[in-house]
């Protein structure tokens, strides 16, 4: 851990060197120090108003139990825990042949993801901290729970290991069962108490009631004691529940330690899974992460298109692979987009206000607006094709704009759908949303090319660290601030543009028309600035963070 | 066919070729050794136009890297040291990729005699992600020869390839030097360049240490014999220059 630390220490200082470097640790602290500021001082000042004070207790009593106690039935039902125990491929090489025992490497890992988990921890106990006094009993409690949550994945996953996995597999649909079981018993005795009393969408409500029933307040007991240990206001409240978590803790890492004695081979194994996966990850990009690996999805073909100075055969290989590798991002997009139409459906047609008929579609369109700017800000192309593109006797140009209208064509194919079905569920509103729906694929091309645009400036690669690597989180909220700020100003630019002609025409759809075609010219002006960046691209200089 | 002078590429501080100048004619095969961090690599990339050079003239058939590089890439076949393929292309996708990219009308018959030549005509529809690493760099190898360059560049070809695999790619470098292409190999395996190559450039910490043809390369040095093998050769050469950095690039 200490050449680890050391190494850290060094690139960031080497990174100092460079303007860029400076620049990015100052955003870094700068960054830091207004999020855990503005915590903190939003906790000061709510706490300065005794209704402000009570809402959030009420808050944290209601809702942190539950989200334990929902936690907890996810890494018994679902995790498979592995990744509590996962060694990089150089630990694994140097470290698993090493005279160590595997009691020392394990107590490496928690102590590794330890210094996460006190990051988390300082974050929460900035909020949640009454006085300034309380930050540290605050910050211990939250880290001791996090370490439960995680010493309770790692159990379980050597559980998993020791077990037969039949015998696994039954033990937890055993535990899956009386879950069940006492989830509807909770509701029997909810329904029993308020006696078919129609709650309609008063959640609060129905979820008060819920909370009274018998088993409900049983399954929550424990959680709302590590609530109570929250909310001490002094050390000597605190303290009790402090050294209970403890306890419990200490109990789940002689348990951990004891199974873990077994499953070496498994950690290893899964290790060497997850740093292929990983290196995929890296050099292809999350998109990778939806790629299918048989040879049957080659039936699925996309004619060749013309040559088009260049631009038809790099068109055709990125929609070829959109095309082949998305299904299960199609799949996976268009049942959120189903699930948030029908809900927003739902809410229309039980309000039955008009405010909430012209809200709901305006709702699916924001779902939409949502949808593309998570997809198009995270999935980069991949690196390693960037060096083979560049060998092509074709214009940088052509090769940037083949590469940046194949997947957000597809995307937007996507979306129209879905604003087709909004269409058939809101007929009324039928004009504003086909008036959305010409903004789809400009906004989509802006949003992907600015990605791209800055990818090419600074080539990262957005991969998963391991728990708590700080670093890399503050460097892809770098990044992400350095494209929000990008688009923010295209955006800004297209309503200054936009706007006079909607009030002065009085016409939202040449407005609409007007916002889309700055859009494209903003894609336009996108194109040489990507060709350029394109061009200066050298894959020797990619970053993994 | 290929024509490099006086390239240099420099990251920052970091030095990786200085001043390098040599040439490739046509019919002839250029052996590239050196020891790792050499500029072998750097070398071969820029000349693909995948880094640009910091300074230096690179030509391909004529046509300048830089200021033309649609037209010197139009008559280059470069195959990096591992195969860029895209996963969910199929191996005749990655032709007809080509083809179309190259302009090559009426590729289909050419393509199947590389697929036969390079056996795999049964991997045909098999997307690329299903390959072994063997069978991903003849696919490379067949795009390469697809839209008969007149000037090729292979780094580190044998990697992954079985025997049979490694004796085609060496009879079809020969066939193509023959037919007047510029063939360039990097490689660490001397015995490959020995049998392959008929000139020799040795690199080392960037710079050039000889190029010229081998047998040349023995008369150069005064200490081995005149059966001396090429790794006599290549030590003799860069064991010399361990510890020091040459300023002048060597002729």
């Amino acid at each position: 851990m200490r050449l680890q630390w050391r190494g850290a220490v060094r690139q960031m200082c080497q990174s100092l060197t460079t303007i860029r470097g400076i620049f990015f640790l100052v955003f870094i602290l700068v960054m830091m120090v207004y999020g855990l500021g503005s915590l903190y001082f939003a906790s000061r000042i709510t706490a300065q108003s005794p209704q402000f004070t009570g809402a959030i207790a009420k808050l944290q009593d209601d809702f942190i139990p539950l989200g334990l106690l929902g936690t907890l039935i996810y890494i018994i039902l679902f995790s498979t825990g592995e990744s509590t125990v996962y060694f990089t491929p150089s630990e694994a090489a140097f470290l698993f042949p090493a005279p160590i025992t595997r009691k020392q490497l394990l107590s490496y890992i928690l102590a590794k993801s330890l210094g996460g988990m006190a990051g988390v921890a300082l974050f929460f106990s900035l909020y949640l901290s009454p006085s300034i006094s309380m930050v540290i009993p605050r910050w211990l409690g939250i880290v001791l729970i996090l370490t439960f949550l995680q010493l309770l994945t790692m159990t379980i996953s050597f559980l998993r290991h020791v077990l037969q996995e039949k015998m696994h597999l039954l033990i937890r649909r055993g535990c899956g069962a009386v879950i069940a079981v006492l989830l509807v018993l909770t509701f029997k005795q909810m329904g029993d108490a308020v006696q078919g009393a129609d709650f309609g969408l008063d959640f609060e409500a129905g979820f008060s009631a819920w909370k009274s029933s018998a088993t409900a307040r049983w399954l929550l007991f424990p959680f709302a004691l590590i609530v109570k240990g929250l909310q001490a206001t002094d050390w000597a409240t605190f303290l009790p529940y402090g050294a209970v978590l403890l306890l419990v803790d200490g109990v789940l890492l002689q348990l951990a330690y004891r199974l873990d004695a077994l499953s070496l081979e498994a950690a290893l194994g899964y290790s060497e899974k997850r740093a292929l996966r990983l290196k995929r990850l890296q050099s292809k990009g999350i998109w990778s992460a939806f790629s299918p690996n048989t040879s049957a999805i080659a039936q699925r073909h996309v004619p060749q298109l013309p040559f088009w100075n260049g631009i038809g055969p790099i068109l055709w290989q990125r929609t070829t692979t959109t095309f082949r590798s998305s299904p299960k991002l199609i799949w996976v997009t268009t049942t959120a987009l189903a699930i948030a139409g029908g809900l927003v459906y739902l809410v229309a047609h039980l309000k039955e206000q008009s405010t909430a008929t012209i809200g709901a579609p305006i709702a699916g369109l924001c779902v939409l607006g949502y949808m593309s700017f998570l997809i198009c800000l995270t999935l980069q192309n991949d690196i390693e094709h960037v060096g083979f593109l560049k060998s092509l006797p074709i214009s940088s140009t052509s090769i940037v704009i083949g590469d940046l209208v194949g997947f957000p064509i597809l995307l937007s194919l996507v979306q129209m759908l879905f604003i087709v079905g909004l269409v058939v569920f809101f007929p009324t509103t039928a004009g504003w949303l086909l008036m959305g729906a010409l903004l789809v694929l400009p906004i989509n091309l802006v949003l992907f090319g600015v990605d791209k645009l800055v990818f090419y400036i600074y080539p990262t690669r957005m991969a998963k660290g391991a728990p708590g690597d700080f670093q890399n989180a503050g460097k892809q909220m770098i990044f992400m601030a350095f494209k929000m700020l990008i688009l923010g100003a295209a955006a800004l630019l297209t309503l200054v543009a936009s706007l006079p002609v909607a009030f002065l025409l009085q016409s939202p759809l040449l407005a609409v028309i007007c916002a889309g075609t700055v859009l494209l010219i903003q894609v336009g002006l996108l194109v040489p600035l990507l060709a350029d960046a394109f061009e200066r691209f050298e894959p020797r200089l990619v970053v993994v963070s | 066919m290929i024509q490099v002078q006086n390239y240099e590429k420099s990251y920052r501080d970091t030095v990786a070729v200085r001043g390098i100048s040599f040439e490739v004619a046509a019919g002839s095969v250029l052996g590239v050794v050196g020891p790792n961090g050499a500029g072998k690599t750097t070398t071969m990339r820029a000349l693909a136009g995948i880094i640009p050079p910091t300074k230096g003239r690179l030509t391909i058939a004529g046509h300048d890297i830089v200021a033309d590089p649609i037209a010197a890439k139009n008559q280059l076949a470069f195959i990096p040291d591992e195969p860029q393929l895209f996963d969910v292309l199929t191996v005749w996708e990655h032709l007809e990729f080509t083809a179309s990219v190259y302009r090559v009308d009426n590729f289909s018959q050419a393509a199947n005699e590389l697929l036969e030549k390079f056996e795999l005509t049964d991997k045909r529809n098999t997307i690329a992600q299903e390959l072994s690493r063997g069978m991903r760099q003849k696919v490379a190898i067949c795009c390469g020869y697809l839209h008969q360059p007149k000037a090729i560049i292979f780094d580190e070809p044998l990697t992954g390839l079985d025997p049979r695999g490694i004796r085609t790619l060496k009879a079809s470098i020969r066939e193509r030097a023959a037919a007047g292409a510029a063939v360039m190999v990097s490689s660490h395996l001397l015995d490959l360049i020995g049998d392959l190559c008929s000139h020799l450039l040795i690199l080392h910490r960037g710079a050039s240490l000889f190029q010229g043809p081998i047998a040349e390369a023995k008369s150069r040095l005064e200490s081995v014999s005149e059966d001396a093998s090429l790794e006599e050769i290549f030590f003799q050469f860069t064991e010399t220059n361990k510890h020091e950095t040459p300023r002048q690039p060597a002729q």
